[in-house]
């Protein structure tokens, strides 16, 4: 169903959604209207509530999962998508309304003028509009000080979702892509190979309607696990070319 | 019966070649770090008790044993019975979203030939 457009868009919207009937229509009506130089796409990771009908009712872009992926590999999805259609430039965008959608374009210019191989949009660079609760502040406080450890490099919002990627890591996740809690891994991973990270200052807004998916129990079980894993993904050296 | 300490160095050895060994699979991608938690955690607990003979002589206590060593092995088969046990329920998890799959695959390839659609898998790698 979907034809090669006839102008071509500067790259590809990734929108994971796993139950997100309350904001999906708005968030991606808002994309479509602030973003209009990219192309989107929905990623239904086989949500149990009336996200899909929307989407159908709707008519908008997307892929339905017939069977539940987690955030790791929705976003992979829309990655092997994105290497498919041969996008050069793929940005996450949560679909539960965070992220605003006015940044993208700053992010795109960003990545040409700096040549950077992704760019994250950072709240806490400025430290303007929703910071996050205290207790998740200080998590991602702890792995911006872990990252540093391990890369040398200061990533002040290494769990932000809205990031955008070049062609050679849009190549690189639709392979390689942790399954959960994948951000900090990646971020860890990609730097270890010499790729260029940067950051710009965005503002995210409040979780507009769901619930999130992490609980204290999760929490627990996350930072032991996501530590682990940059340590791991800390072992990765430059491939030779 | 003590550990001697011979034993308790080859252990020890042998539990840090085992860490670097798992290290190494998940590196590799052969193991997913998810599933391999259970392992290093029990690779973590059994080092603990054996470089700390103290906290392997209370464990004893508590739990009524008297031989160290048979401590030690009802530690590890605990821990490899837990693993096994949580083998089997991603297995099943797995099963279900297979079966999920084919029946989609199933349904698909049926749609796809009355809209005369030609679908093609792309096999980048798996």
């Amino acid at each position: 169903m979907e034809t090669k457009k006839q102008e071509k868009k500067k790259g590809l919207i990734i929108i994971p959604a796993y139950n997100e009937a309350e904001s999906i229509k708005d968030t991606v009506e808002n994309i479509i209207k602030n973003a209009p130089s990219f192309d989107y796409i929905v990623i239904n990771d086989c949500s149990k509530d009336a996200t899909l009908q929307i989407l159908k009712e709707n008519k908008l872009n997307y892929i339905n999962l017939p069977v539940n992926l987690g955030i790791g590999g929705a976003v992979q999805t829309g990655y092997r998508y994105a290497l498919q259609n041969a996008y050069e430039c793929a940005v996450q965008v949560d679909g539960d309304g965070q992220h605003d959608p006015v940044f993208l374009e700053k992010m795109f210019e960003h990545m040409k003028e700096t040549k950077a191989d992704m760019v994250i949009g950072s709240r806490f660079l400025e430290k303007k509009g929703f910071q996050s609760t205290g207790t998740r502040r200080l998590g991602i406080k702890y792995f911006t000080g872990l990252i540093k450890m391990i890369t040398r490099k200061k990533v002040t919002d290494p769990t932000s979702g809205l990031r955008m990627v070049g062609a050679n890591i849009i190549k690189l996740f639709a392979t390689d892509y942790p399954k959960d809690y994948p951000e900090p891994e990646s971020t860890t991973y990609v730097l270890r190979l010499g790729m260029k990270v940067e950051e710009i200052p965005v503002i995210m807004k409040e979780r507009q309607g769901g619930v999130s998916s992490i609980n204290f129990k999760k929490s627990i079980y996350y930072m032991i696990k996501v530590t682990l894993a940059i340590f791991i993904a800390g072992l990765a050296r430059p491939k030779k070319v | 019966m003590i550990m001697t300490t011979t034993l308790r160095i080859i252990l020890s050895v042998g539990i840090v070649l085992y860490f670097v060994f798992v290290i190494v699979m998940i590196r590799k991608k052969t193991l997913s770090l998810k599933y391999s938690l259970l392992w290093l955690l029990m690779g973590v607990v059994l080092l603990c008790l054996i470089i700390w003979p103290e906290l392997l002589g209370l464990l004893c206590k508590c739990l009524g044993i008297v031989d160290t060593m048979n401590c030690l092995f009802t530690i590890a088969l605990v821990f490899a019975l837990i693993i096994i046990m949580s083998l089997t329920s991603i297995v099943s998890k797995q099963d279900e979203k297979l079966k999920v799959l084919v029946q989609q695959l199933g349904i698909l390839e049926k749609e796809a030939k009355e809209t005369n659609c030609q679908v093609e898998f792309i096999k980048k790698d798996l």
